[in-house]
């Protein structure tokens, strides 16, 4: 039995190459695959398209029989006035329809996340501060928010996860994302091995990598292993389980206190957004954002109008965060803007401005703040 | 370091992403199945298309690989039982000697003449299941019993029961080849 077994062992690495495909293959699989999609797509559209074409004609039919008639009777012309066969009246200037004035928006590159170099540089796609939902968006295979004590709520919801899997070259890393009260507070990767060999030589090559961006990091024991950190904001580490497992686990956490207790030593992510704060506050009008990654306020577009007071818009406002270098930060204060009116968007518009943080240095590197944009849009449809 | 501005990632970027990185195992769980390289490779792409619609549906829980697996595993049971399948089967072995493309010779080209693998693929298809996931996949045996939607035990009675077949077949006193075999 052992021998037919292990036969069977070492055959695995001639089937998994007898079926590797060319790249051209490969192409030929990803270019027939996406026609398919189209195709079903396609279809599915024309359908609906017939479907409505026909509810529109019947439509049509029945509002001609039935106020078609009436109109001759109900119509009365003003003596100075030419009125056309539909009634519009031409001393009156015609509104240009609001559908046609697009609503204010700002379109971003795709993210980038093909290579194994992409997956790695985590730290340029998720910002602290983020929601969950903004995270969903850009990975819709992220698994649900839960709480990271399971079913007991009581110890606490603020304190919620959501995980998916990332290809890492040949293996499999287990990527989480953690939240406090719906802000993303770390994005760290986990992988376990048996292999005391492997994972070790995964560890010195993930050191090497992200030292070329971080600079050297500081090494030390922890209690069944090692940690080495390039800030409180990024680092790694490798443990032993008692079980023989190891933990091979890295990424970004962004912790207030630990934060706090390195501002003397170099400068920290609190200190970046100070400084951001009081640069955007020299820029413009606007209120305070929160100082903090995390919290988030709520602020009203109010307009009078015959003199009432109406809200146009309710919007969230964050500061979030993200590590770019050594001590360099890119710090972007938000407003999520929901418009009253459903029937305009019912998606958030986002309005921000960015800033690139160092200690010496704070300078804007992207100004979308189309706060106003938005308002003149929006009063336009009152 | 420029910054990247993320956008969300659509459905096709994921489906892209998963054809680059499972296309071999999507491809190679079609053939242990049907053991035809082109029918395997339309399968192939039937999976991707099937992920692809039910990708809102996809659940964290399960990694891409997993839920690939369960995929490939239910459009080629789909596949075996259809007319279109059973038409081929008839015609293959009544033509048989004729066809210079047989199932088996297809195995055999596959498999560059390992005789072990090929009496693998020659096992009927529920030892086969289990065997190939087993050893050529890697899974443990309650990772195939959620895939295969049956009990541990049964998992492990059918590999033991598999490798007896296998021991049988290479020692010359089985040769049930599976176009004759009810499944």
């Amino acid at each position: 039995m052992d021998n037919l077994d292990q036969e069977l062992k070492q055959r695995k690495i001639l089937v998994h190459q007898s079926f590797e495909l060319s790249e051209e293959e490969l192409k030929q699989l990803e270019l027939r695959t996406i026609s398919t999609i189209r195709a079903h797509k396609n279809k599915r559209n024309r359908s609906h398209l017939r479907i409505f074409t026909f509810s529109g004609i019947a439509v049509a039919i029945l509002t001609i029989l039935l106020i078609g008639p009436r109109s001759f009777f109900l119509q009365k012309d003003e003596p100075n006035q030419v009125s056309t066969p539909l009634g519009i009246s031409v001393t009156q200037p015609l509104e240009v329809p609001t559908s046609f004035i697009p609503l204010p928006d700002i379109q971003a590159p795709p993210l980038a996340w093909q290579t194994e170099q992409d997956k790695l540089a985590l730290f340029q796609v998720f910002s602290i501060g983020m929601t969950y939902s903004e995270a969903k968006e850009l990975f819709p295979e992220l698994g649900e928010l839960t709480s990271i004590f399971g079913s007991d709520s009581s110890l606490g919801i603020d304190l919620q996860e959501a995980t998916m899997p990332v290809s890492l070259g040949k293996n499999q890393a287990l990527l989480t994302l953690s939240f406090n009260k719906g802000s993303l507070y770390a994005a760290r990767y986990q992988r376990e091995s048996r292999n005391e060999q492997e994972i070790n030589h995964e560890k010195d090559r993930l050191i090497t990598s992200y030292s070329s961006v971080f600079g050297n990091p500081q090494e030390e024991q922890i209690e069944n292993g090692t940690s080495v950190t390039w800030s409180p904001f990024f680092g790694l580490a490798l443990t032993k389980n008692y079980d023989g497992r190891y933990f091979l686990g890295w990424g970004l956490q962004f912790d207030e206190s630990l934060d706090e207790m390195y501002r003397n030593r170099i400068f920290t992510v609190q200190e970046a957004i100070e400084k951001a704060m009081s640069k955007n506050s020299n820029n413009q009008e606007s209120p305070a954002f929160p100082s903090r990654p995390g919290d988030s306020w709520n602020e009203e577009m109010n307009v009078t109008l015959g003199g009432k007071q109406k809200t146009l818009a309710t919007a969230t406002l964050r500061t979030k965060v993200k590590l770019q270098a050594t001590e360099t930060y890119l710090v972007t204060f938000e407003k999520e803007w929901i418009t009253t009116e459903k029937k305009i968007s019912d998606k958030p518009i986002k309005s921000f401005t960015t800033y690139r943080v160092t200690k010496d240095k704070v300078e804007m590197v992207e100004n979308n703040n189309i706060d106003e944009e938005l308002k003149s849009f929006l009063l336009r449809q009152e | 370091m420029i910054p990247l501005k993320p956008l969300g990632k659509t459905n096709e970027q994921v489906l892209k992403e998963w054809i680059s990185n499972h296309h071999d195992l999507v491809f190679r769980t079609a053939f242990y199945y049907v053991k035809n390289k082109s029918t395997a490779e339309d399968i192939a792409q039937e999976v991707f298309v099937k992920s692809y619609e039910k990708l809102d549906s996809f659940r964290g829980d399960a990694t891409p690989s997993t839920w690939l697996y369960r995929i490939t595993i239910n459009t080629c049971k789909d596949y075996l039982k259809s007319w279109t399948y059973r038409k081929v089967l008839y015609t293959s072995t009544f033509f048989e000697n004729r066809s210079s493309h047989s199932v088996e010779n297809q195995v055999l080209e596959q498999f560059q003449n390992d005789e072990l693998l090929q009496t693998v693929m020659a096992l009927p298809t529920k030892y086969r299941e289990v065997i190939v996931l087993y050893y050529f996949e890697e899974m443990k045996t309650s990772e195939i019993a959620t895939l295969l939607q049956l009990k541990e035990s049964t998992i492990r009675v059918r590999i033991a029961r598999g490798i007896e077949k296998l021991r049988k077949s290479l020692k010359g006193g089985d040769h049930e080849w599976i176009t004759l075999t009810k499944n």
